[in-house]
């Protein structure tokens, strides 16, 4: 402060004025941005909890082309992958433990659906069923990723391996969806017919009197796994009315003519000769 | 309170007999097996005779069956108690 | 209430009292019949026992009969072979007999068309082709025939035509491996087991692809890791398939330098010092080749071993094959252990290889003198193909230079024997080899005027005319001669019956009677399921009454000694059964009949073979199979082993008594590297392999026509690297040329695919009809087994009106 400079006031009270007011224009604006940005993501996180696995909830235009979406939109996951885009093994979706006990309310068409695909998918029941999708044709490696628990992609009930775990599962499991069905190049359908009617599934296992637990009609082998047709991830046709019990052939009994047991018949196969001890192996 | 009365239940027993080889054996023991009240022989094939019986003493047949001269064994294949479902087993209820 | 209950306690009672009696009574009768009998399943399914009809694996199965179909198949549990497991083709085996174009009457090609005809005129133009000229007459069968119907035909030709010219198609495929064995053991076949893959700590696959082509053995070898058994899997191969990605090492190698691989491995085990010398000593001698090479070679020193393998330095293996020399270090030391087992697999990489012979014996002869034989996962083992190449091609012998059971039309005694068995009049069998079948077709395809000397083919279960190599030659070169006949027993429409003059419908599989023996000596016998179709009926049949026909018509070499019919057979009351009328051909078991005189021949060359009631009863029997003092068939698992091998003297350890040198020992062999016939140069720089897959059997007439199969992999491709394909300009699905000096065909590519070939190289399956790669293929045998070569020619692959702009891979020889 300078005693020879008259008292400036007004100016400095003006210029003050001034920048309160910009210092105050900027945080109004950086406030309201701001206060867009947080609304946006208050709303964004309780939209992501109800949104997880559904549809989003607005119908999307439809156009020639896609809408390209306004930045502001860019966070506010309507944006999904496209029908091509591989799902991610991380975020495969497992079934809903709890719906497993909710009873399943079966039509007449539910049984028949059920049949149909079945039969679709194997020769004859039994057989190891063809995969419905092209499959990977050098590696079994991925195979596992989604039969091996029950899994959920894309709506649809994954089935699971019934099975104890092999190492090749191409090898008995293939595509019906071949190679050429990616290129086109040739007709795969069969310019000869094939007559072969394979056995179909059975149906309800019989019971010994009303409310005995059903005998199991089909054979056991390579069906270790009960829960992999009668558990969650199998259809609603199916599933047991009892997830939470997990011994079944404790009440289940297996038909032991069906799993080739025969009490009469075919033989026991040889018993292996100890080469080393040269106790021979013997069939009399 | 009273003390229950029991009353014998019956059981429902079959047996596998098998019969030796001797053939004048086998004829008089068929016989007398068919001449007893109360058994049912089943279809018998080579030396084999399915039987069923209801007896509230088991065992008693049993021993029977096993003094016959002409029977080589006699084995158990089926044991099971009637439940007396329309008497009541106390004598007050 | 309560009567009802005990109603039905008395019923079940007695059911439980019945029940118990019928099972004792069960027990007791089963033994003693000789047909085990098929069991029917609550749903109404009769399920039998077969094994599958496929690979050389010799799976078991269950076949499901209803009403006269099969309806449903099952892995057999108890069979030791597949333990319940099948591949996909197994489990769709059922579907091979319901091809709606299947054939079901004889048919004779008039005016270029086939018209049906009856069965007696069928047989009759047969029996007067035979006539025209026998010694002209050729019969060309199958490693699918079982044993009844390729005895039988060996029978009719050699011990009744007096004529040599009888081929299987095995020819194309074993050959190899039976030089291989014969010149290092003196007797074919392998010597181990299945058993060994689950002993083995290594198991070395050389040059095949098990993972598609043997898969329920190769899940054999691989599950064990899942119990938590360590095994080594060392896949060696020219592209990385399926099997590579289960393997611990891939060494890709430059194609036939196999035999280098194989010398190196041989030079560093002698550098090493850690040959197994006790071994050597005690059961090997060391063997060289003769100029001009023949089978057994001649004896050479150990030191002339050494120095034949003086220049297979790791670092001149390395220049040849391209695999890294610490790669090749690291085999010979793994050789070099006796703490491991070593199991070598091998098939047609080494077997359908112009010096097929040689690599076989290089590989037997690298196990013998690292000492990883004899005992349980040391094995050298080859892997067939077909379902009966081993029991019928090769134990019936049914090529042009072998009698049954091991012997050879050039050895009197074997001629001998041979005819006392049959009862044929002395100096009746034809000491003169007969064509091989290269030149078999060769000759056929060639006109009469020009040297053609054979002017008829009968093919049985088998097509020529697809799975020959150098087809334009070889096969459709046939079409413009006139008085050139072909007949052809079939089941479907092939490129075979395509061309033939007179096509013969067969039955197949269940339904007939048969045995078959599979890659580990297991003889297996199955009963009839089902009803052929229309007029289809059994092959021996067929060849039986031909035989018949001929006897009526006076033919001299249809009588035996005795002047009785060839294949005179009798019932259990010793009445004569005129089979060759195919009303009463059921009458008896004719199958059992030509094996049990078959079963004859096998105790020579101590193969011998369990009688046909004792197979029926089993899931197969590994020979040699020798009844014990107290009466039980006992079979063998590993052959040469004292203790395993009942021919073994005690106290020998490991006797080799079939010995080329006749002193129980094996044979070392050293053969050199040479470059394969066909190399690629700037005209066809590309290097072509051929092949199967995992859907598809050989020539696919089978599983091309079962639904599940054919959708899995509907068409041949040729598949490429994707850098090849870029700088030819191809892509996915393209068509491209793939054109050799023989032939060319357009196919669509394939890259990224089921397997990675490298650079320079390409790889096309066969199964499909429509795309021959055949057409291309070079087929020079191997100059001992007279095998060809099916894995290597050069070609040039273009884009379909594009020009090949593909470089020349680098080639060690300059």
């Amino acid at each position: 402060m300078t005693p020879s400079s008259p008292p400036p006031t007004s100016r400095t009270g003006r210029r003050l004025a001034v920048v309160a007011g910009l210092v105050a224009l900027t945080v109004g604006l950086s406030g309201f941005f701001m206060g867009l940005r947080q609304t946006d993501h208050a709303a964004h996180d309780t939209r992501l909890a109800r949104v997880s696995a559904s549809r989003p909830t607005t119908a999307p235009r439809r156009r020639a082309y896609p809408e390209a979406p306004r930045y502001a939109d860019l966070h506010d996951g309507r944006l999904r992958p496209n029908r091509d885009w591989t799902v991610s093994l991380a975020t495969l979706a497992r079934p809903d433990p709890a719906a497993q006990y909710v009873p399943a309310v079966l039509t007449a068409g539910d049984l028949a659906r059920l049949r149909t695909t079945r039969i679709g998918r194997r020769q004859y029941d039994g057989a190891p069923p063809v995969a419905p999708h092209p499959t990977d044709q050098l590696s079994s490696a991925a195979c596992l990723e989604c039969h091996g628990t029950p899994t959920v992609v894309a709506g649809r009930a994954v089935p699971q391996i019934s099975h104890p775990r092999y190492t090749n599962c191409i090898q008995c499991h293939v595509s019906s969806v071949g190679p050429a069905s990616w290129w086109q190049a040739r007709s795969t359908a069969l310019s000869e017919g094939n007559s072969f009617a394979g056995s179909p599934p059975s149906g309800p296992g019989p019971r010994a009197y009303l409310g005995a637990p059903p005998t199991i009609p089909h054979t056991t082998w390579m069906r270790d796994n009960c829960m992999s047709c009668h558990g969650p991830g199998g259809t609603a046709a199916l599933r047991t009315s009892h997830p939470n019990r997990q011994s079944c052939v404790q009440c289940h009994a297996p038909n032991a003519t069906l799993d080739s047991h025969f009490a009469s018949g075919l033989p026991p196969p040889l018993p292996v000769a100890d080469w080393k001890t040269n106790a021979p192996a013997a069939i009399r | 309170m009273p003390p229950p009365v029991t009353t014998p239940e019956p059981v429902v027993i079959s047996l596998v007999l098998r019969l030796r080889e001797e053939d004048a054996l086998r004829t008089t023991t068929l016989a007398t097996l068919r001449a007893q009240v109360g058994l049912e022989l089943g279809a018998i094939r080579d030396s084999w005779i399915p039987l069923v019986a209801e007896t509230p003493d088991p065992r008693e047949l049993h021993r029977w069956l096993e003094s016959l001269p002409g029977l080589a064994s006699v084995d158990v294949a089926f044991v099971e108690v009637v439940p007396q479902l329309d008497t009541p087993r106390y004598a007050t209820e | 209430m309560s009567m009802d209950r005990r109603d039905f306690l008395r019923t079940t009672a007695m059911a439980a009292a019945t029940a118990v009696i019928a099972q004792r009574l069960g027990a007791v009768e089963n033994t003693t019949a000789p047909h085990p009998g098929a069991t029917t399943t609550p749903d109404g399914i009769t399920w039998d026992k077969a094994p599958c009809r496929f690979c050389g694996t010799g799976c078991h199965v269950r076949v499901g009969v209803k009403d006269g179909r099969v309806v449903a198949i099952q892995g057999e549990q108890l069979a030791e072979v597949n333990k319940g497991l099948l591949c996909v083709k197994g489990y769709h085996v059922g579907g091979i007999l319901y091809g709606q174009d299947r054939l079901t009457t004889p048919m004779l090609r008039r005016n270029g068309v086939l018209e049906p005809i009856t069965w007696e005129e069928a047989i009759d133009v047969v029996a007067q082709r035979v006539l025209k000229d026998p010694k002209g007459f050729a019969f060309y069968g199958s490693g699918q025939w079982t044993i009844p119907e390729g005895y039988a035909a060996q029978k009719f030709m050699k011990g009744g035509l007096a004529n040599n010219h009888i081929e299987p198609n095995a020819r194309l495929c074993m050959a190899s491996a039976v030089t291989g064995y014969l010149s290092v053991y003196g007797v074919d076949e392998p010597a181990g087991c299945y058993d060994d893959l689950d002993a083995a700590d290594v198991v070395i696959l050389w040059g095949n692809n098990p993972a598609e082509m043997h898969p329920v053995l190769f899940s054999r070898i691989i599950d064990r890791r899942l119990k938590g058994q360590k095994v080594t899997l060392i896949d060696m191969g020219t592209r990385r398939t399926r099997t590579t990605e289960h393997a611990d090492e891939y060494l890709e190698f430059r194609p036939n330098s196999d035999l280098a691989i194989a010398n190196g491995i041989a030079h560093l085990l002698l550098q090493n010092n850690n040959w197994d010398r006790d071994f050597v000593a005690k059961y090997c001698n060391f063997r060289g080749d003769n100029a001009p090479l023949d089978l057994l070679g001649k004896a050479i020193s150990f030191e002339d071993y050494r120095a034949a393998l003086e220049p297979y330095t790791p670092e001149y293996v390395e220049k040849i094959s391209g695999i890294p020399a610490a790669k090749i270090r690291m085999l010979a030391e793994l050789f070099g252990r006796r703490d491991v087992r070593i199991t070598s697999l091998w098939c047609m990489g080494m077997n359908q290889h112009n010096r097929g012979t040689a690599i076989n014996r290089l590989v037997h002869s690298i196990h013998l003198l690292s000492g990883h034989f004899g005992r349980p996962g040391d094995a050298p083992t080859s892997l067939t193909g077909q379902p009966s190449a081993c029991g019928t091609a090769r134990e019936v012998g049914t090529m042009c230079n072998f009698l049954p059971g091991g012997r050879l039309v050039a050895n009197a005694e074997h001629r001998k024997d041979s005819e006392d068995i049959w009862k044929v009049p002395g100096g009746r069998i034809n000491p003169k080899s007969g064509y091989h079948t290269v030149q078999l077709f060769e000759k056929f395809c060639t006109p009469t005027e020009k040297g053609g000397d054979i002017h008829t083919i009968i093919v049985q279960v088998t097509n020529p005319g697809q799975s020959l190599p150098n087809l334009h030659k070889l096969f459709l070169a046939k079409k413009g001669l006139a008085d050139k006949f072909l007949i052809v027993s079939e089941v479907y429409p092939t490129a075979t019956t395509a061309i033939a003059d007179l096509v013969l419908p067969a039955a197949l599989w269940v339904e007939k009677n048969g045995i078959y023996g599979n890659s580990e000596r297991r003889t297996q016998q199955w009963f009839k399921q089902v009803e052929p179709p229309g007029q289809a009926r059994p092959d021996a049949w067929m060849t039986i009454a031909v035989a018949h026909r001929l006897f009526e018509l006076g033919h001299p070499g249809m009588k035996d000694r005795d002047g009785n019919f060839l294949f005179a057979m009798k019932d259990a009351a010793g009445r004569e059964v005129p089979v060759w009328d195919y009303a009463h051909y059921g009458d008896i078991n004719v199958d059992r009949a030509l094996y049990d005189e078959y079963r004859l021949f096998s105790f020579y060359k101590h193969k011998n073979l369990a009688p046909y009631d004792v197979l029926a009863q089993s899931r197969g029997l590994r020979w040699p199979v020798v009844q014990t003092a107290d009466g039980a068939w006992q079979e063998t698992k590993f052959r040469f082993t004292e203790g395993a091998d009942p021919f073994v003297a005690k106290g020998k350890g490991i006797q080799f008594y079939h010995s080329v040198t006749k002193d129980d020992k094996a044979l070392i062999w050293f053969c050199p590297y040479e470059p394969a016939t066909e190399e690629p140069n700037p005209d066809f720089p590309t290097w072509l392999c051929t092949g199967r897959v995992l859907e598809h059997w050989h020539t696919g007439t089978m599983t091309m026509r079962v639904p599940q199969l054919r959708n899995a992999m509907p068409n041949a491709y040729v598949e490429m690297n994707p850098e090849d394909a870029a700088a030819a300009g191809l892509g996915n699905g393209d068509l491209a040329v793939v054109e050799s000096r023989r032939g060319k065909i357009e196919l669509p590519v394939w890259v990224n695919g089921r397997a990675r070939p490298p650079r320079g190289t390409v790889f096309v399956p066969f199964f499909d009809e429509r795309l021959m790669i055949n057409e291309v293929t070079l087929g020079e045998p191997c100059p001992i087994s007279k095998e060809p070569d099916y894995k290597k020619c050069a070609v040039k692959v273009y884009r379909k009106g594009g020009e090949p702009i593909l470089p020349v891979p680098p080639s060690p020889h300059g």
